[in-house]
């Protein structure tokens, strides 16, 4: 078997994910924005007597790294082992990208060149002659579709041709270095593609083609309602398509508690009643709420949006201290905050994305929302989409604010401005968006069946020791350990020990909190809805949802930040400050909750 | 006529003659095809005016006012 290397390299953008998944098989999420890949990922695949290990490489514009992320591909193309490389090239942007050709060439890499988005580009009237082009650049040339995987088996079958060849520098290289030598001179690189390509390559009426789109979705009369409106939108339809869903699964679970035989051991029964039906049934029953939340992150990514809100919220967070650059990780933090803190890697400036790091938890993730959606239909069910829009409202008000206070202290010379390419408006995929709203589902599915599962088992058994007490009594050790630290919640009127563990446990994972709300009184999501408020008032319960939305990130956010900042000081300074943020938010909240409702 | 990037009207085109940012900006900027003799086409102006859309080499960039006042262009003998 022959080993092959291959690195698929390229601007974003320009359909590398989506090349490998229709290589490997693999699942990889693929978007429409500049830094979605901010790490490489890797897959391999047989081909006859050849086994193709492919690296898929972040998107990069230069052999020479601007950004965290484009460091990666630089280190890997210059100290990893790669046979041969495959440049990925929209061949609507053709001229740019056979800069960035030559720059691989100097290297002394084997290229391919796998020419991308085709169709796109002839229908918007672009004519192109392949085969002449090929000739003209002397680098095997493959035109494919990546995400219809056409041409794949001709990409491989060069790939692996142009792998059993010797490097072989085109005569005209020497003429497009600079005066060392050394680097491509992009000026002459562009000289020789007006000269040389361009005759092969009429874009004339592609020119024409502005995207009408943005006069409307960037105008500055109609960009900010364009913006509130989506957001509102999502928001609306999240809850809509999900609501009936979630409401079907918790009386499914219901049902089966409602049929276990009391003929049962106490302990089992209570064990099935309490830990599994009370604790995974309630965290899977809003397992639509994810799936939802998903498709529409996915949407917004893949439709070529993101990219806009980039720029249309620079100037606004500069009064902060930071830039549009942000706002993407704020985005992906609805979503979860681990992904959304990788994503930071796109920010050039450090400071930036320290900050961007360390306040990116008071974004609320998915796994907030099932909280903010139980309790807001149970204390405020006329108005519980306002109550859960104020959450994240005020989630982001607390982050720029954070943002805000930090780029204050922590000092920084270097310079910062947005350049930042628009990708252009695709219509998403369909199956690609489920792809990755299902990756997400089943993740969150499987962390029922995992962590949450482990926790569970715990939970029950602290609130059935020592045996002989009532399960889940103020007697049980949960009980007591509900108790022993209930008094630090007592000013924000939410002191009944079930609330106060249930934060303590919703640490190792947010989902938890209302899993150890379910196993403690044995009922799923449903039966919550009569006992819950026998322990809080409706003034506590908003509190309760404010210190949820602000206090500690989960255990795998904290350990990302500590992987990404490289330091433990910012893994345990940033929880602890964030709960005494949450501590103070949440009594305000109280505070004036009282004065308007009981 | 030059004139720096900034200036340039919406709807209008001009082509580049020289960037006179900071060495790793410049750098970024030629990487994205902000070349002497390309053609560049200002497609929005944002919200709050800071920033700029430019059409350069077919793709959509970008920029901050602080850095298109750092770009000189030559406008083209139809927008003069």
């Amino acid at each position: 078997m022959n080993d092959i290397t291959v690195a698929l390299i390229g601007n974003p953008n320009t359909g590398k994910t989506s090349l490998i998944n229709s290589l490997t098989g693999l699942s990889l999420h693929v978007g429409n924005w500049p830094g979605k890949t901010v790490q490489k990922k890797e897959g391999s695949f047989k081909s006859g007597q050849n086994l193709i290990h492919l690296v898929d490489l972040p998107g990069t514009y230069s052999v020479k790294p601007y950004s965290e992320e484009e460091k990666v591909t630089d280190d890997f193309l210059k100290y990893g082992h790669v046979d041969v490389v495959i440049q990925v090239i929209d061949v609507n942007v053709l001229a740019r990208n056979l800069i960035m050709t030559h720059e691989i060439v100097a290297l002394g890499k084997k290229v391919v060149l796998a020419f991308n988005f085709n169709t796109e580009a002839k229908k918007r009237g672009l004519k192109i002659d392949l085969q002449k082009i090929c000739q003209k650049l002397s680098l095997p040339v493959v035109a494919i579709e990546a995400n219809k995987g056409i041409n794949k088996k001709k990409l491989i079958e060069t790939v692996i041709k142009v792998s059993q060849q010797d490097f072989c520098r085109p005569s005209y290289l020497s003429s497009l270095l600079d005066s060392n030598k050394k680097n491509v001179d992009r000026e002459k690189a562009l000289d020789f593609f007006n000269k040389e390509i361009s005759p092969f390559y009429d874009d004339n009426s592609i020119w024409q083609k502005i995207q009408s789109i943005d006069r409307i979705v960037m105008n500055k009369f109609t960009a900010f309602p364009v913006f509130l409106l989506v957001m509102f939108l999502i928001f609306k339809l999240i809850f809509t398509i999900s609501n009936p869903l979630i409401s079907t699964i918790g009386l499914f679970f219901e049902k089966i508690a409602a049929v276990m035989p009391t003929s049962l051991p106490p302990l089992l029964h209570s064990f099935i009643t309490g830990g599994l039906i009370g604790g995974i049934g309630t965290v899977l029953s809003f397992a639509p709420l994810i799936f939802t939340l998903f498709i529409m992150i996915a949407i917004i990514e893949d439709s070529g949006y993101l990219g806009r809100t980039v720029v249309l919220s620079d100037r606004f967070f500069q009064k902060f201290g930071i830039s549009g650059h942000s706002f993407i990780p704020m985005i992906l933090g609805f979503g979860c905050n681990v992904p959304a803190i990788l994503a930071t890697r796109t920010i050039k400036n450090h400071k930036e994305r320290l900050i961007a790091i360390l306040t990116n938890s008071f974004i609320s993730c998915g796994a907030r929302l099932p909280v903010y959606a139980l309790f807001a239909g149970i204390f405020f069910p006329n108005r519980a989409s306002v109550v859960i829009f104020g959450l994240y409202f005020l989630g982001i008000l607390v982050n720029l604010t954070a943002s805000a206070i930090l780029a204050r202290f922590i000092k920084n010379n270097e310079s910062a401005t947005l350049i930042l390419e628009l990708p252009p408006y695709r219509m998403p995929v369909f199956s690609n968006v489920l792809k990755h709203a299902w990756y997400h589902t089943r993740g969150f599915i499987q962390k029922a069946s995992t962590t949450i599962f482990f926790a569970v088992i715990i939970i029950w058994f602290f609130a059935s020791i020592p045996f002989g007490v009532d399960y889940g009594s103020r007697l049980s050790l949960a009980g007591k350990i509900g108790e022993f630290i209930s008094p630090i919640f007592q000013p924000l009127g939410f002191s009944h020990w079930t609330y106060t563990i249930s934060l303590l446990f919703g640490i190792s994972a947010k989902e938890i909190i209302i899993g150890t709300l379910g196993t403690l009184h044995s009922v799923s999501a449903d039966g919550l809805i009569q006992i819950l408020p026998q322990t809080i008032s409706k003034a506590g319960a908003l509190s309760f949802l404010v210190f949820v939305s602000l206090y500690t990130p989960c255990v795998a956010a904290i350990s990302v930040m500590k992987k990404e900042t490289g330091k433990w000081k910012y893994a345990i300074i940033q929880p602890l400050t964030t709960i005494v943020v949450a501590w103070l938010f949440a009594f305000a909240t109280y505070r004036i909750a009282l004065a308007f409702i009981p | 006529m030059t004139i720096t990037l900034n200036k340039l009207e919406l709807d209008s085109s001009a082509i580049i003659e020289s960037i006179k940012t900071d060495q790793p900006t410049k750098e970024r900027l030629e990487s994205l095809g902000f070349l002497p003799g390309v053609r560049i086409f200002a497609v929005v102006k944002t919200p709050l005016g800071s920033s700029g859309v430019y059409l350069c080499l077919n793709s959509m960039i970008a920029l901050r006012e602080e850095v298109t006042a750092l770009i000189e262009v030559r406008l083209e003998a139809n927008n003069e």
